[in-house]
This record gives C-alpha cells, sequence and structure tokens, in this order.
C-alpha cells in the first residue's frame, strides 16, 4: 500500500461508521478522566485496554487513541478553571492560565487551550505524516542487533530523563525488563521464574501489569487522599453567556498566533521524537521560547494568553514525535506510548517495518484519530465548559468503589482469570509504592514492554551474528550514544553532589 | 506586646514545630518504607537469580544480562538510603506499623484487605456478587455514604457490567464455586 493510498483508506476508515462511534466515545472519555486532577492520560488508556479485545483493528485504535489525544485538553481546562493541572502535562499552563482566570478572562484563556490543543496535535500528526517516508527507509537497517541496542538505549533515555532519581528509575526500568522474562523460555521450552505457578507459564498478562500499575495505583492514591478531587480548589464558574464569548474569542488568538503555534508545535514534536522526554517538558521549553521571543516579556507569570498558547499547542504536538518511534521500531518512549504498544499487541497489529511498510493506512488513522480527537475535545470542551469542570466535584469515596469494579472486571475478561485480578492488585500495590517513594513507572511498564523484543532481538542476534554483533556500525553507535549519555549523567551527578557537600562545608 | 498578641505568637510558633515533626516524621516513614521495599526487591531479584542459575544457558542468558546490574543497582541503593537513614530509628517505625499506630499504613493496609476480600468473594460466590459486595462495603460502611445512594451506585454499577460485558462483548464473568459446585461442573 503507497502512502496516498494509507492517507486516503485511513480518513476514510476514522469517519466510518464502525470506527467513528469508537473515536468519539473515547475523545469525550479522556477528556473527563483529562479534567479530573490525579487521573491522567496513561489511566485513560488503561481502562481502555480491556474493551480492545472485543473490537477490531480499527475500532480499537480509535477508541484507544482518541481517549489518549483529548487527556491533555481536559487537562488544561482544569489547570485553568482550578489552577490544579488535570494532569502533570498542564504544569506549564499554570503559569498564565490561573492569571488570566483571575483578571475575568478564564473563557479565553480555555478557548486559546483548547485551539492550540488542536492546532498542535494535527501539527505533530503532519509531523509524523511527513515523517513516514523517510521512517520507511530507516527501519530496513534494523535487524535484531539495532532493535536490541535500541530497547537498551530507550529504556537508558527514559530512566535518565523522567523526573524520578536516575538510580530509581533505572531499578525499575531493569525490574520490568526482567518481569518480562516470566513464563516459558520459546527458544528451550523452559519455565523461567514461575515458581510452580500454572498461572505464570504464559507470562504475565500485558492488561492486569498495566491496570495495576496505572490505575488501581491512582485508585489507592485517591482513597488515601479522600475528599473531593477538587480539594482545596475553588471553583470559579463562569457566567454561561460571557464564557461562550470569550471561548469563541480565546480560539481566535490561538488562530492569531499562529506563527508562535507552529514554532511551539515543532518544539513539542521534536521533543516527543526522544523517549523519555514526554510533555510536560515539552511544554516548559516551549513557555520558555514563548517568553523569550514575546515583545511583552514582563507580562509572562501575570496573565499572558501567548504562555497558554505556547505551553498547550507543544503538549499535544509531542504525541506525533513519539507516534513515530513507537510505531517504526516498536520502542515506546513513554507509559502512554508502552500501553499504546500493548494495546496494539492485544489488537493483532505488529509495529515496526510492517505497519511503516504495509499497514501504513492503520498509521494514517492515527493520525486522523489523533487530529479528529483533538477537535471533537474542543468542540466539547467549547460548548461543555462548566458541565466538565463539575467532574472534580466527584469525591473520591465514589469513585475509587466505581472505577476499581470496572478496572477488576476488565482485568478478569482478558484471560477469563480470576488469577488476573489478584496480578492487578499485586501490580496495584507496587505501582502505588513506586509512586510514593518516586520510582518510575513509566520505565518499569516500558522495560515490561521492551522486554520480550529484548530476549528475542538478544538471542537473533548472537544467532545471526556471532557475540560480535555489538561492532556492527548501528548497534555500535548506538551503544555508544547509550554509554556517553549514561556516563555523562551520572558524572552530572557526581559533580552535583560535591559541589552540595562542599557548599554545605 | 499585648498578653493576646504574646499567646498568638506561642500558638503560631507551636502550630509550626508541630508542622515540623510532622514533617520529620514523615520522611522518616518514607525512608523506612523505601528502604524495607528495596530490601524486598533485592530479596526477589537475589532468589530469581540463583533460580536463574539452574535454567539451560539460551535462556539463563537475558535475565542474568538484566539481572547483574541490577543487583549492583539494588545493593548500591540500599547503602544509600540507610545511610540517609542513619539517623531514624527504623526498628521503632516498623515496630509502630505492626502495633497499627500508623494511621496511613492502616488506611493503604485496610484497602489491600478489601481488595483480598473482593478476591475471596470472587472466587467462592461470583464476580458480581464480589463486586456488588465490595461497593457497597466501600460505599457505605467505609464511606458513610448515604444508604440510598450506596444502594443505587452498587445496583446501577453492577447492572452496567452486566450489560456491557455479558449482552455487549458476550463475556461470561466467573460465576464462582458455589455456583460451579451445585451446576455440577468438575473444573471450578
Amino acid at each position: 500500500m503507497d502512502i496516498i493510498e494509507g492517507l486516503v483508506s485511513g480518513f476514510f476508515q476514522a469517519v466510518s461508521l464502525e470506527v467513528f462511534p469508537f473515536l468519539l466515545v473515547g475523545a469525550v472519555f479522556g477528556l473527563v478522566i483529562g479534567v479530573i486532577p490525579g487521573l491522567s492520560g496513561h489511566f485513560a488508556m488503561a481502562m481502555v485496554i480491556p474493551f480492545l479485545y472485543a473490537m477490531e483493528p480499527a475500532a480499537g485504535i480509535a477508541f484507544l487513541l482518541g481517549a489518549h489525544s483529548t487527556v491533555a485538553q481536559g487537562g488544561g481546562l482544569t489547570a485553568i478553571l482550578f489552577s490544579t493541572p488535570g494532569t502533570g502535562q498542564n504544569a506549564a499552563t499554570l503559569l498564565d492560565g490561573p492569571p488570566m482566570r483571575d483578571q475575568g478572562l478564564a473563557g479565553l484563556a480555555t478557548g486559546a487551550a483548547l485551539a492550540s490543543c488542536f492546532l498542535g496535535a494535527a501539527f505533530g500528526a503532519v509531523t509524523l505524516a511527513l515523517l513516514i517516508p523517510v521512517l520507511q527507509q530507516v527501519v530496513l537497517f534494523f535487524g535484531p542487533p539495532e532493535i536490541f541496542v535500541l530497547a537498551i538505549l530507550a529504556l537508558t533515555f527514559v530512566a535518565v530523563l523522567g523526573k524520578e532519581d536516575l538510580t530509581r528509575s533505572m531499578i525499575a526500568g531493569l525490574a520490568g525488563l526482567l518481569l518480562a522474562m516470566v513464563g516459558l523460555d520459546n527458544v528451550t521450552n523452559q519455565e523461567r521464574f514461575t515458581f510452580g505457578l500454572f498461572e505464570l507459564r504464559d507470562g504475565l498478562s500485558l492488561v492486569p501489569v498495566i491496570l495495576g500499575l496505572f490505575a488501581v495505583a491512582e485508585m489507592f492514591d485517591l482513597w488515601v487522599r479522600r475528599g473531593s478531587l477538587a480539594g482545596g480548589m475553588h471553583a470559579n464558574r463562569l457566567s454561561a453567556k460571557e464564557t461562550q464569548k470569550q471561548i469563541f474569542q480565546g480560539i481566535g488568538e490561538a488562530f492569531k498566533h499562529w506563527w508562535l503555534v507552529l514554532r511551539c508545535s515543532a518544539i513539542g514534536a521534536t521533543m516527543g521524537l526522544v523517549p523519555g522526554l514526554g510533555s510536560a517538558p515539552a511544554a516548559f521549553v516551549a513557555y520558555g521560547h514563548a517568553k523569550q521571543s514575546s515583545k511583552n516579556r514582563d507580562t509572562f507569570g501575570k496573565g499572558n494568553i501567548e504562555g497558554v498558547i505556547g505551553s498547550e499547542a507543544a503538549n499535544d504536538a509531542v504525541e506525533g514525535g513519539a507516534l513515530a518511534s513507537t510505531l517504526a521500531f516498536g520502542i515506546p518512549g513513554s507509559s502512554s506510548m508502552g500501553i499504546l504498544l500493548a494495546g496494539l499487541f492485544i489488537l493483532g497489529v505488529e509495529t515496526g517495518p510492517n505497519i511503516i511498510t504495509y499497514n501504513v493506512d492503520l498509521v494514517f488513522l492515527m493520525l486522523f484519530t489523533i487530529i479528529i480527537g483533538n477537535l471533537i475535545g474542543t468542540i466539547v470542551g467549547l460548548f461543555l465548559v462548566n458541565p466538565l469542570s463539575r467532574a472534580t466535584s466527584l469525591r473520591a469515596s465514589i469513585l475509587v468503589p466505581v472505577l476499581l469494579v470496572v478496572v477488576f472486571t476488565g482485568a478478569f475478561a482478558v484471560n477469563r482469570s480470576g488469577f488476573d485480578i489478584g496480578v492487578a492488585i499485586v501490580f496495584g500495590v507496587l505501582g502505588y509504592l513506586m509512586k510514593e517513594l518516586g520510582y518510575s513507572r513509566a520505565a518499569l511498564l516500558i522495560g515490561f514492554v521492551l522486554g520480550f523484543a529484548v530476549d528475542k532481538n538478544l538471542y537473533l542476534a548472537l544467532q545471526l551474528s556471532g557475540p560480535y554483533f555489538l561492532l556492527d556500525p548501528i548497534p555500535l553507535t548506538l551503544a555508544i550514544i547509550t554509554l556517553v549519555f549514561l556516563g555523562y549523567n551520572v558524572w552530572t551527578i557526581i559533580r552535583d553532589n560535591r559541589r552540595a557537600k562542599n557548599r554545605a562545608r | 506586646m499585648t498578653i493576646e498578641g504574646q499567646k498568638t505568637v506561642r500558638d503560631k510558633r507551636s502550630v509550626t514545630k508541630a508542622g515540623d515533626r510532622d514533617e520529620e516524621e514523615s520522611v522518616a516513614n518514607k525512608k523506612t518504607l523505601e528502604l524495607c521495599f528495596i530490601v524486598v526487591v533485592g530479596l526477589f531479584v537475589a532468589a530469581a537469580f540463583i533460580s536463574a542459575l539452574s535454567y539451560d544457558l539460551v535462556s539463563a542468558r537475558t535475565p542474568l544480562f538484566i539481572m547483574v546490574p541490577l543487583l549492583i543497582l539494588i545493593g548500591g541503593h540500599v547503602i544509600r538510603v540507610k545511610t540517609a537513614s542513619r539517623n531514624i530509628d527504623v526498628v521503632s517505625i516498623l515496630l509502630l506499623v505492626v502495633r497499627g499506630e500508623n494511621p496511613n499504613f492502616n488506611i493503604v493496609a485496610g484497602f489491600v484487605g478489601w481488595m483480598v476480600l473482593l478476591l475471596a468473594l470472587i472466587t467462592v460466590a461470583g464476580h458480581y456478587v464480589g463486586i456488588a459486595a465490595l461497593m457497597f462495603i466501600l460505599l457505605r460502611i467505609v464511606s458513610k455514604e448515604k444508604m440510598l445512594l450506596s444502594l443505587a451506585i452498587t445496583t446501577g454499577v453492577t447492572l452496567m457490567i452486566f450489560i456491557l460485558f455479558e449482552l455487549g462483548f458476550d463475556i461470561e464473568l466467573y460465576r464462582g464455586a458455589i455456583y460451579r459446585i451445585w451446576a455440577g461442573d468438575a473444573d471450578y
């Protein structure tokens, strides 16, 4: 299938009656989850995963990515209206969103944020589309030795660039790889780390692990914190008429600042290509850029609409870049991309050269899902700002029991096994402890997802090229990048510690 | 300064001191928790390492490649956490936890307990009974929500799950050991 055929087919699949309803439901679900503080994009995706088993690939992809694509829009809304970002990626919006609200310009900020998200997502999607022909050529150079070293490189990037401590993230990443080894070895049929449990012979199932790490763990957190999810936030609802007027003006402002949107989206899409960086740093870099390049630098932090536009555009543009490495090499760069990859496994969609070359329509379906999903988010956000903001007044005491039983039912439904509910509980406790203690759950999940690829590709690399496969040009280059990157970061940590000690003396 | 003014300053100081004490206690609890966590993880990895030594070379290769750096990192991190918590009386904190005098731990342990109960209920009485019981217990008994609201949510969500999974996705949720035995199913 060539690129034009794929593009047309992807678009018509996205708007078809078999797919569009799932995209719509997913997008609205993601928006609501984004609005609720404490529940993030990976929570939305984790909740969607169990339903994929009963779906066709196109509908499943639309449902999963639809839910993911609107989370940042919902999060931006909460950041502006309640001074608390619905998700971590909206933290940069806090700098100028709430001051605008306090000046009576909440609708303007909301409209600008919604439209910037949509434009950023569209830019990211177009970037990915433009990258496809390049990726089609690049993936041909990537065999088992290259994929093996690339997986290690990606895991190192995730561990080093994540917001958590380096050692803790490395432990989490390697533990994730180790967890993927549980079960029968495909080559020798040897049982590994099953400790006599029959249920572990097929390995740990992805869905209960994801649900545990990202859904049950969040439930733990909400339950311990209790109270209203909007606890401590002062609700500042707006009059419906004034809001509507301001939102439309805000959308106009985003289009008026098209050059800023374009530059900040380019920052987001580029940073999305680097595994481990994610949306939050991209939003802050874009915010910094918006401030530096603005004529009204002094008003940044006091309610400048350019601050909202820049950070929100970068936020959503990240997805296009992040999808590129996930789809082309099967190497996810963030927890959300890890869950997406797991979802694609469940739907029977193979990533790597296969999807980029033979199923390019599915790649375009993903692009259109991101664009249409964000458009739905913008339209729903336009008219339902006040009802949406009420989702924050839900009490944890009500939300937790309801979501918990849905999560456990989802965990059971995958293999129709009660054992998987147990796995979800164990990983829920593990995920909660990791969150509390600052261990990267993203690194654990990515390690777990990559574990299968690492095991398979190490075996194949050794069979194909022998023990010196690391000396081939691409693996050697990637290995050197990994070592230099890791070494440099360890050195900076040691240097900073020494400086801190000297200062303390 | 008036007597009332002096009293206010004293009150503020005592609040700040109490806040500092809470903060110190929270840090000590967290460090103790991390020490226990990393030691348990280390023990699991050590057990896996010993187990991997008995595998075929081909099967053991990747796990050993992963576990060698993992064990080194865990060892280094244990030393790091222990050094950071040298002024903390880990044993007495653990004794408080065992005696049930750590409220946060009690909430988390209680929540885990409810989930284990759910698992047991599902195994014995089936999925619907299990989830309905868990929801009702958490809503009505633990969170003290109104009876009508608790019943409405429990019934509504259980019904929604039945419609979605059994009718929508054609997935039969587990009916429980009692039902299976009663129905003459040997594989309950």
